[in-house]
Order: structure tokens, then sequence, then C-alpha cells
């Protein structure tokens, strides 16, 4: 096994063991947060979501490197499907949706402020809208 | 709850599979498979170090013991700062004798230093101590909560069977690496779980029961105060200890008792295989003596408030209040519990079958494997040691708890051995053979097997265990240093200390500490003395009433929590400073791998492939290994 491997292995397992403890943290604020209708535990399950993610950014620059394809797959999948399970919520479950729409929303909102931040300090503001620039990506010009 | 109890153990028992086949995947070398190739990264070691340290120290029991005793007990914690401190002083030099003599596990370090396979044997016994009935202990333990917190759903012995396999399975695929990867793992949940809990007691539950009725201690034991420096007690199991167990000698002698987790050889086994190391520092002030100890020390009273001491499942209450609350809450202290366990039971189990895989098999038994047959050797190796504790665990779980009271305290026995490899070149093969060899005897007639034993066998002894409320581990430390300094007078000078001046004259050359000017020399160490006799030591009562009614004032202050835990919180940030100031400061813990020269001491590549090998043991294998090919001819 190379260094590089090496290196690439132990970045994966500390990222791996930062994750299950701050998912399972996460996952139990936010069920009794929804559970018990408690602002607090949701805005704390949030916060563990940031955390997690802060911690993740932390070990990009000590090891040097970026979000591999896998992760933000993974976590593009995951922010995806909370936003639509939110989404049905407030669509089906108004009423019971009604004292949790803060809460929820502004976690949304600070998660996604934070991943923006992160582009934009690490890629600059260029390169932050050009890792969406899906047009230009597969469009004609790079056909040519 | 059934389906969520599951599902948490069923995830962390994925992670883990899946690090091993990550790693099995990357790691092809089969030698690596045992070692991890001595090159596993600074964060495996600061976050699993502490997560071994404290499941070493059993946070499952300490709740308990809190419960039961009160402050007096949650003065246990202290004793992290205590491993902390036993890490600065040992664990570099250790480190740098296991580069420089290229030596691969404590044992070979010391029986090459000291140039004695006596010494190999006794780390060899210790390493199987904490590999087998402590791994038991926590396993059985372990299978016992599932077994509770599943209504006897999972039978408690179905549940030994299922954990035992699958960290065989596991270990068996991984390795070495895998292992810690997952230890590291479970350390930072632990440690999250832990937050989380101690938060929502305090918030969620309504009334704080540690601030409403306080702790439901045991009859006749003082809750918030040390109940004196000494008492001439005969020890647990002949006569109780008024006011409870844990005087202030109780306390000081346990933590000596916490250092010998820390220079176990299984301990030590994680810092030998890991790469040149900033984390030795950052792990032993800020993750072990710092978080670690701050942690358990803070929340531990609001957990333990909710526990019924009084009965055999103190924690049956606390869980069904907790799932009441919230499913989710339960689950999180059930996998909280079992991290603590699981993780102590898989740590100490494969490092002890991974040192004896390096130090019996591969050096006398087999000397010359192959790579692969390296890894086929360390896995029957591990096969054996998991069948013993499944064995032990599952029908005979008292045989396993009362022997893993023994591992602690022998270890400790290895102190002046450690005092003579790091920084005492004078402390000869003699004086620390006879001096552990008296230490280790007084340990076990101290300790729950010799006192069976003895009880048994010829006529009841008259002390109990922990005889005038003082751990085994000191009883014996105490013989031990005693005898090891007697017999270093006779023998200080010789041949053979111009063998082990060699190590030391590398360390004086390369590796400097930097103590300061006679000063500051003074100051640190004296400063050590004073934090360990006000802290664990019998300055320690003064912390009854020195907050709550202050010398001199002839007052009352109101504090609205017992004197003995802002005691006990100032002396531990007192004591974090304290290590801080060695590690760093001293560079006792900072390596400094340009002046490093590997091999600089490495053993005759000679005596590795045939020499050491003894004739009986070569005759043996020879004999089993040639037998079936022979009988096949005379037939």
């Amino acid at each position: 096994m190379t260094d590089r491997d090496l290196k690439s292995l132990d970045r994966h397992a500390l990222v791996m063991a930062l994750w299950l403890g701050f998912a399972f943290l996460a996952v139990s604020l936010l069920h009794l947060g929804i559970d018990r209708a408690n602002w607090w535990a949701l805005s704390l399950g949030f916060a563990s979501v940031l955390a997690g993610f802060i911690a993740h950014v932390l070990i990009n620059i000590v090891f040097k490197t970026l979000f591999t394809p896998g992760e933000v797959a993974l976590g593009l999948f995951v922010f995806a499907i909370c936003l639509l399970w939110f989404g049905l919520a407030v669509f089906f479950y108004p009423q019971h949706c009604f004292s949790l729409f803060l809460p929820i929303a502004l976690g949304f909102v600070s998660l996604t402020a934070a991943v923006i931040f992160t582009m934009i300090t690490w890629l600059g503001v260029r390169g932050a809208f050009e890792s969406f620039d899906i047009i230009r990506r597969f469009g004609p010009e790079k056909k040519r | 709850m059934q389906g969520l109890l599951t599902i948490i153990l069923v995830l962390p028992a994925a992670y883990a599979l899946y690090m091993a086949a990550q790693v099995s995947r990357h790691v092809t070398n089969g030698s690596d498979h045992l070692d991890a190739g001595s090159s596993l990264a600074n964060w495996t070691y600061i976050f699993a170090a502490a997560g071994v340290l404290i499941a070493g120290l059993g946070p499952f029991d300490h709740l308990r013991l809190v419960a039961t005793y009160g402050f007096q007990a949650n003065m246990l914690f202290l004793s992290l700062v205590c491993m902390g401190l036993a890490g600065v002083l040992f664990q570099k030099r250790l480190w740098l004798a296991s580069r420089i003599m290229d030596a691969k596990s404590p044992g070979e370090i010391f029986a090459r230093y000291f140039e004695s396979p006596s010494i190999r044997i006794f780390m060899l016994g210790v390493a199987f101590l904490f590999a087998v009935p402590l791994a038991s202990y926590f396993l059985s333990e372990a299978a016992g909560l599932l077994n509770s917190a599943s209504s006897g759903e999972i039978s408690r012995l179905s549940a030994v069977f299922y954990i035992g396999i699958f960290t065989f399975i596991f270990a068996g695929l991984g390795g070495w690496r895998a292992v810690v990867y997952v230890t590291a793992a479970l350390s930072v949940l632990m440690g999250l779980l832990l937050i989380f809990l101690g938060g929502l007691i305090a918030t969620a539950l309504g009334d704080v029961a540690l601030f409403h009725g306080g702790l439901k201690v045991a009859h006749g034991v003082l809750a918030d105060a040390i109940p004196g420096v000494i008492q001439f007690s005969g020890g647990l199991g002949r006569t109780p200890a008024e006011g409870g167990f844990w005087t202030a000698l109780a306390i000081g002698s346990f933590a000596v008792s916490a250092v010998g987790i820390a220079i176990s050889p299984n301990f030590s086994f994680l810092s030998l295989t890991t790469k040149p190391s900033s984390g030795f520092a950052f792990s032993q002030v800020w993750v072990v003596a710092g978080i670690g100890a701050g942690l358990l020390m803070s929340l531990a009273p609001f957990i333990a408030a909710e526990l019924e001491s009084a009965k055999p499942d103190a924690f049956q209450d606390l869980f069904a209040k907790l799932s009441g609350l919230d499913d989710m809450a339960g689950a999180a202290l059930i996998l909280m519990l079992l991290s603590g366990l699981l993780l102590g039971f898989a740590y100490f189990a494969i490092s002890g079958a991974n040192i004896f895989t390096i130090e019996v098999v591969n050096r006398y038994l087999l000397p010359r494997m192959s790579s692969d047959a390296q890894r086929l050797s360390s896995r029957i190796v591990l096969a054996v040691t998991f069948a013993l504790i499944i064995f032990i665990s599952g029908f005979v779980p008292a045989l396993g708890s009362s022997f893993a009271t023994l591992a602690a305290g022998l270890s400790v026995q290895l102190f002046m051995a450690y005092l003579g490899l790091c920084w005492m070149p004078w402390l000869s093969r003699s004086a620390v053979l006879v001096g552990m060899c008296f230490g280790a005897l007084v340990v076990f007639f101290t300790e729950v097997p010799g006192l069976i034993l003895f009880d048994k066998l010829f006529v009841p002894l008259p002390w109990g265990r922990w005889p005038f409320t003082v751990h085994s581990a000191a009883w014996g430390l105490v013989v031990n240093i005693f005898f090891c300094l007697l017999v270093a007078i006779f023998n200080r000078k010789g041949a053979e200390r111009a063998h082990r001046n060699q190590l030391h004259d590398i360390f004086a050359r390369d590796h400097k500490t930097d103590f300061g000017g006679r000063a500051a020399q003074g100051a640190k160490w004296s400063l050590t003395l004073i934090w360990a006799f006000l802290a664990i030591g019998p300055g320690a009562v003064l912390g009854n009433n020195f907050f709550s009614k202050p010398i001199f004032s002839g007052i009352d202050v109101k504090l609205g929590i017992p004197s003995l835990w802002v005691w006990e919180i100032l002396f531990w940030v007192i004591g974090v400073f304290l290590v801080w100031w060695l590690a760093y400061q001293t560079r006792l813990s900072v390596v400094n791998i340009e002046r490093l020269r590997l091999g600089e001491l490495a053993e005759d590549p000679r005596l590795i492939t045939s020499a050491r090998q003894p004739q009986w043991i070569k005759r043996l294998v020879d004999r089993l290994s040639n037998r079936p090919a022979q009988s096949w001819r005379v037939r």
C-alpha cells in the first residue's frame, strides 16, 4: 500500500468516525424535537449536523483534500431527502408542522449557508459558482 | 423499542465491518495485520487512547459506584489525570526505545533492555489478564446489559456468542488497523452520547434528581464527603468502612491502579504502533486529562442520581424514564454504555492476542514465517482468544470478573521497570524482578483470587480485599519499590549496566528533556507532589468543607453543590495545567523525529533468524509438523 492510499484510508476512517457520532446525536435530537415539539432539541439537532460538517471541513484542511465525489453525492442525497420530507410534511400536515416550521426551516437555511460559505472561502466566488455551472460543463462549448 | 435497539446495534456493527473490509482491501501485507505496519495516524491515537483508558477504568461500573457512594466515588475520575501524568512520564521514551531498538512489542523492549526473558513472561501474563479475564468481564457486562434492555428477549448467552463471534470476524478481517479505527470511532461516540445524556437529564427530565433529593447512596454512606484519610478496617468482605469505602487513601491508591492500565502492555501496544507522533501530548493533556476527566466528573453525578443503587439492575429505571421521554434517548443510554464496554472488550482482547502472536508465535514457535503465514497465525491466536473469552463470559462469568481484578494491580508492578527503562539506568534486572515478584504476590493476596484460594485451601486470611481501604495495586507497589531499591543498592554497577546505558546515552544525546533550571525542576516535581497530596491524597479530605465552611471565617456558605465537587473540579483544572506543563513545556511528550536514528540498537539479524528459537521448542514444532508425513510412510 502506498503512502497516498494509507493517507486516503486514514482520512476516510476519520470522516466516518466523526460522522458516526455526530449523525447519531443529530438523529436523536431531531427525533426528540419532532416528537415533543421542542424547538431547543431541534436546534441542537441541526447544530450537531453543522458541527459534523465543520469537523469534516477541518479534516479536509488538515489532510489538504476536498470533499470526495461520493461524499458530495451522499450529502446532497440526504439533504434532498430531508428537504422533500419537510416539504411533504408541511403540505400534508400543515397544523402539526406549523409549530416546528421556523426551527426546521432555519436549520435547513443555516446548513445551506454553511455549505455556501465553505465553498466560497475554499474555492472563491467564481469557483463556487462554476461548481454549479452545469450549462458550461455539459453545454455545446464543452462538446466542441 | 426492540426494533430500535436492533438498529442501533446493527449500525455500528455495519460500520465496523465496512472499515474492516476497507482495510483488508487496501492492506495486502500480512505482517501489517498484526501491528498496522507501526504507522497508525496521530488522530487514531488521540481518540482511541482516551477511549481505551476510560473504558479500562469502566464508566459503567463507575456510574454505579457514584450512585452507591456519592461524591467520594466521583473523586475517582481524577485518576484520569494520573493516567495522563503516567503517559507523559513514559509513553514518549517507550516509543523512542521501540524505534531505536527496532522492537515491535512492549515485552520485547523490556526483555532486551534488561536482558531478561522473565520480564517478557511477566508482561505476557499481564497482557493475558487484560486480554482474557478483563475482556470476558466486559463482554459479560455488555451481554447482561443487552439482556436487560431487551427485557429478556435477547438472552445473555446468545448476546455473548453474537458479540464475540462478530468481533472475531471483524478483527480477523481487518486486523489491528481496523480495530484501532473502530476503537477511535466508538470513543467519539461514547463521548458525544455522554454529553447528550448528561444534558438531557439535567434539562429535559423534569426535576433534576441531583438537586432534588440528591444521590440515592447506600445506607450509612456520606454522600458528599470523604470518610477520612484512612480507616483501619479489615478490607472488603471482612469489616465495613464507616461512612463509605472511598477514604482519601482509597482514592489515591485507586489512582495508582489506574496508572496500571496506562502502563499495561496492551495500552502501550497502541502507542508503539503509532507513527512519529505529536498525538501523544495532545491526547494526554487535552483528551484524557482534559475532556475525558472533566466530562465524567461533571456529568456522572447527574446520571448517577437517576440510578437506583440498591437494585441489582441499577440502570433499568433510568432506561425506562428516558424511553418514556423518547425512544431514541433510551437507546442512546444503552449505546453509550455498550460503546464503553465493547470498546474495552474488543481492544484488550485483540491487543493481547496480537502481543502473544508477536512475542511467542513469531519469535519462538515459528520464527521464519512468511507475511501471509503471519496473518494466518494471528487469526488462529485471535480465534483461540475469543473462544476462551466466550467460554468464560458465557458459562463462568465469575471466573472472569474475579481474575480481572488482578489485571491493573499486577500491571502497575511494571512501574519500576518503566522507570528503569525511561529514566533510571541504575535500576538493575534483579532489582526490578525481585520488586516485581514481591509486589505481585502482595497484589495476589489482597485481591479476590488470592483470598478465595487461601480461604478455601488453608485458613481464612485475617484481611480482606484492599485492607485499610488501600487498593491492592498500591500495597503491591509499596512492597515492590521497597525491595527494588533494596536490591538496587547492592548491584547498581556491573557489566549489565553498560548494556542498559547504551539506550540512556542515546536518550541523553538525541532526546533531551527540558526540565529548566534548578528552580524550575524543583517546582515541577514539588507541584506534582503537592497536587497529588491535595487532589488524590490525604489532603483531599480538606475538600469536604473547604468551600462550604471556610476555615477561620465561622460562616456557612450555601454553594448549592457539595464543596467536595468544587474541590475536585478545581484540582482537575490544576491537574490539566500540570500535565500540559510537563508534556509540552518540559517536552516530555514531544517527539523530535529529526534526531531519531531508527534501529540504532537493533537486534543482530543472525539472532532473529536462527539462535533465538530455543531448541526444545524447535524440536517440538518439528515433531508435530512432521508427524503425519512419517506415519504415512510407515503405513
